[in-house]
């Protein structure tokens, strides 16, 4: 089985001008690779500033590479297929109350990802957000409710709704849940694990809580200052980590 | 000698169609040198409590208590002056997120100076401005800074959150309180910082034996070095005692969920299996249910739940629930 997804060399940096001649070269993404298949969870941990959310910006296309592939079933993806991108790479926010918009119903903002990504009629588009809301556990009765009338477990439902109305084949997870209420967290993660095995999907789980890195992901990626430092299947990893920095990372915390 | 000592404290929003109960008849009690834990999901009322102690909520909210005493001295019955004088001597208060509290337009240097009272500097007026200084880097290296004069100089968008937070930790032990409220300090921090911060916390504590209320969301980072602990659910006292006793033995229901919730990742817990968890969500200020609030979500309501159940006593070990789980009823001799 070939990898769903094969990201090679990707490199992200920044320009920093000194003086009127002179730059700078400024990293935030050392060189990575990594494969993710199928219905399999990659965890990627590190600290603040260590390039874990750039790496989710760069994956969804959010912000150009620097350097390096991306594959996705095989097909690279560049700047010409954005479009397959969006439909089959997409991203969850950290919160859920500043990434939806108060302005707008729940239906509306269901329907704009369909209405930009698909060609399907008005009927069609409002039948697909009422699976999806039964999917996510909410009821079709809430398209017409506005964001601030439900609780921050029922908006992150929301945004996941939002995320998997397109049927995409990844979800990148940008610390979208280690900030939830413990109560609230151990029902999206059992959301998120009803989906991945329904679907299959797969997901790129970005956080800084080691538990729930340790519970649900298959394979482990350990960043820091934007270089991958550890890498490899999340057992080994946390039970017998190599590198000093993840020694202290796991040690520091009581997970 | 008990330093803080509430009961029944309701908080209410005054509003055109009666008032809401946001916080239901809490008592809390907190000993001299005790580090005493306050959970609850959001929205419980945990901050509530701790800006009604310190008095800082907006008039439009409504205060009442059977007791709220500091030391022996009924706190609502103060006037404002008297009262004030005594909460900033005495108790200091961490806030949530530190880089939105610091003022954005000074450097670090003019808020910490300005919060070391006059009358711990001796000596006369033209000493003091090189006394503060001198005690403002003591300050920092006391919360674990190091690089002193270049986080003095900065404002409070230059440095990182957790450097933030332990300048926020700095001011309030500027004045030695004897209660130290923080409202979940560590929420916006990483892990390595998060551990740090919990140190310079534990170490106050001990060295100094200053009380320390300790705000947060999350059991496991109480777990370990908290004395007693109060369960809060939508501003309902669940369940309160010794740290040892609510984690090994809860009788409610919601205090063993929160628990089971929070799995210990290391322990036989199948890779991928569901997690334990309550249905539903909390509810919102203007739907809350009548008497047990946890009601419609519990597993094991019944027909007497619609009534407030009264908290049961069981040594220094407390909770409020008509059916609790594995509590044998000891008949009074």
């Amino acid at each position: 089985m070939t990898a769903l997804l094969d990201v090679q060399g990707l490199e992200k940096h920044y320009y920093n001008n000194v003086g009127w001649f002179k730059k700078t070269i400024n990293y935030a993404l050392k060189p990575l690779s990594f494969t993710l298949k199928q219905g399999e969870t990659l965890g990627v941990i590190g600290e603040a500033a260590s390039g874990k959310s750039t790496l989710a910006k760069v994956l969804v296309g959010a912000e150009p590479a620097s350097r390096g592939k991306v594959y996705l079933e095989g097909i690279e993806l560049n700047e010409q297929s954005d479009k397959l991108r969006c439909g089959q790479i997409r991203l969850i926010f950290q919160d859920p109350k500043k990434s939806l918009n108060p302005n707008v119903k729940i239906g509306t903002i269901l329907a704009a990802p369909l209405k930009f990504n698909t060609h399907k009629s008005v009927k069609a588009r409002l039948d697909k957000i009422r699976e999806t809301l039964l999917k996510v556990g909410l009821l079709p009765e809430h398209i017409e409710y506005y964001p601030h009338m439900l609780s921050t477990g029922q908006l992150q439902r929301v945004a996941l709704a939002r995320a998997i109305i397109l049927d995409p084949k990844i979800l990148v997870l940008d610390e979208a849940i280690a900030t939830l209420d413990p109560s609230v967290r151990a029902q999206i993660i059992n959301l998120l694990l009803d989906l991945q095995d329904a679907q299959h999907l797969s997901y790129i789980l970005i956080t800084h809580h080691l538990g729930i890195v340790k519970h649900i992901s298959n394979s482990v990626m350990v960043l820091k200052e934007g270089e991958v430092v550890e890498q490899g299947d999340t057992t080994e990893v946390f039970n017998n980590p190599q590198h000093k920095y993840t020694q202290k990372l796991l040690g520091s915390q009581s997970y | 000698m008990l330093l803080l000592d509430i009961k029944n404290l309701t908080i209410e929003l005054v509003g055109v169609k009666g008032n809401i109960r946001a916080v239901d008849k809490v008592n809390l009690s907190i000993k001299e040198g005790e580090v005493h834990g306050l959970v609850g999901e959001s929205g419980s009322g945990k901050s509530l409590i701790a800006k009604a102690i310190v008095a800082i909520l907006h008039s439009r909210w409504k205060i009442t208590a059977d007791r709220l005493q500091w030391c022996g001295e009924d706190l609502l019955a103060l006037s404002d002056k008297k009262r004030r004088q005594i909460l900033s001597r005495d108790i200091a208060m961490i806030y949530q997120e530190p880089s939105r509290c610091l003022d954005p337009t000074n450097t670090m240097a003019e808020q910490l100076e300005e919060s070391i009272p006059d009358d711990q500097l001796t000596g006369n007026f033209w000493q003091r401005r090189q006394q503060r200084k001198t005690m403002s880097i003591a300050l920092l290296h006391k919360v674990g800074i190091k690089h002193h004069t270049q986080c003095l100089n900065s404002y409070p968008h230059q440095l990182s959150e957790g450097d933030c937070q332990k300048i926020m930790i700095a001011m309030a032990i500027a004045k030695k309180p004897k209660l130290l409220i923080a409202d979940e300090p560590t929420t916006a921090l990483e892990s390595t910082t998060r551990a740090q911060v919990f140190r310079v916390l534990k170490k106050l504590n001990q060295l100094k034996n200053m009380s320390i209320m300790l705000i947060s969301h999350d059991l496991s980072t109480l777990t370990d070095w908290t004395h007693s602990v109060s369960v809060l659910y939508c501003g309902q006292m669940v369940e309160s005692g010794s740290t040892e006793q609510v984690f090994k033995k809860p009788y409610h229901p919601y205090t063993r969920a929160l628990i089971k919730a929070v799995p210990d990742f290391n322990h036989d817990l199948e890779h991928k299996s569901r997690l334990f968890a309550l249905d539903g969500s909390i509810p919102t200020l203007q739907h809350l249910p009548i008497g047990c609030r946890l009601g419609p979500r519990c597993p094991n309501a019944q027909r007497e739940c619609v009534k407030k159940p009264k908290a049961t006593k069981d040594h220094d070990h407390s909770f409020s629930c008509h059916h609790p789980i594995d509590y044998i009823l000891r008949t009074v001799r």
